[in-house]
């Protein structure tokens, strides 16, 4: 009994969707009034207990905080201030009854209900997604804003003023569903 | 982390022995964007200054403008080092990665203009004759290399100003 719930326990707590980090990444780029910028990871992790016939299942990306490099140490060292890191390490996108089954077949983007989660806050929002199968993988992508302000961030400021509020996300996510 | 950084924020840093830093991490992330953001500002006016400075210098001997020329150069020098102060003594970033950024240039540039920097009160000195005697005269000199460093200094400072505006 003991051994049943631990290995219950496990197949809960490890992913099912193993990402593969060299062609996976999600971008944010930010704005102020003298140039963009943009920040990426690759520590991507799925959790999920969807498969690709599932048409009821739900999934979480969680990406760290601290993963995002943007080119710029001193940059990236104050995006963690603002965003309160310490207390919010995790970013995730959580969405619940997925029909994977009908995101594969269609050949359009599916716009998904999703929960982000971030500094503390967590914002329901319509996420597009567009998920392919590939010979032996499978692709996700899409692309979104977010507003710091929903999610109570204050927002930095260069040489007096402050970057612009809307934080666009591109997200790439290549990978496979673990049997 | 960069030389000057550890040798304050360092474990075994000046900050730590004289029990000024804060006491954790988010701490000193607080007090370093708050040292920055004054950085930023004291660097503004600091370039203002630096302009006005060299437009004064290169049009003395026409305005005669000497005494501006002095006072400017001394409230210059001391924002100027203010604001250098409020970057080095900053807290660390929380992380330092290899490669050329923005930021590098920024702080490579940095050197060549506080090197100026530090010349700059002497050779003015030196360029109003204060040192030269009946025998040896200094001024004619130290007025070319005053202002051929002075040149320099707001080249590199203006340079590094524009750093701060690239991605």
């Amino acid at each position: 009994m003991k051994y049943i719930l631990i290995l219950l326990v496990c197949a809960l707590a490890f992913p099912r969707f193993k990402v593969d980090k060299a062609q996976s990444a999600i971008t944010y780029t930010g704005s102020h009034s003298f140039h963009d910028w943009q920040g990426t990871t690759s520590e991507i992790e799925i959790i999920t207990n969807c498969d690709s016939m599932n048409s009821n299942c739900d999934a979480t990306i969680t990406v760290p905080a601290m993963s995002f490099r943007s080119g710029n140490d001193n940059r990236d060292s104050n995006m963690l201030f603002y965003i309160d890191a310490f207390s919010y390490p995790m970013i995730k996108i959580s969405f619940s009854h997925l029909n994977i089954y009908n995101l594969l077949s269609s050949d359009k983007v599916i716009t998904t209900n999703g929960e982000i989660d971030f500094h503390g806050f967590k914002i329901n929002q319509e996420i597009p997604l567009f998920i392919k199968k590939e010979t032996n993988t499978i692709s996700i992508s899409s692309n979104f804003s977010i507003k710091l302000d929903s999610f109570q961030v204050d927002r930095p400021s260069l040489l007096m003023l402050p970057i612009k509020n809307l934080i666009k996300l591109d997200v790439t996510i290549k990978g496979e569903f673990i049997p | 982390m960069p030389f000057s950084k550890k040798m304050i924020w360092g474990e075994s840093g000046l900050a730590r022995i004289l029990n000024l830093a804060p006491e954790n991490r988010i701490g000193e992330l607080k007090l370093r964007h708050k040292m920055l953001q004054t950085h930023q500002k004291l660097g503004l006016i600091t370039l203002g200054m630096m302009g006005y400075q060299v437009y004064l210098g290169n049009n003395i001997d026409r305005n005669h403008n000497k005494s501006l020329h002095r006072k400017l150069g001394y409230s210059t020098f001391g924002v100027y080092m203010t604001a250098a102060g409020f970057s080095v003594l900053s807290p660390p970033a929380l992380k330092y990665s290899k490669g050329i950024s923005s930021i590098k240039l920024h702080r490579y540039l940095s050197y060549i203009h506080f090197a100026g920097m530090l010349c700059m009160p002497y050779l003015g000195y030196l360029s109003a004759g204060n040192m030269d005697t009946d025998t040896v005269e200094y001024h004619t000199k130290a007025k070319k290399v005053h202002g051929f460093v002075g040149n320099i200094t707001f080249a590199s400072l203006s340079l590094s100003f524009l750093t701060t505006l690239l991605p």
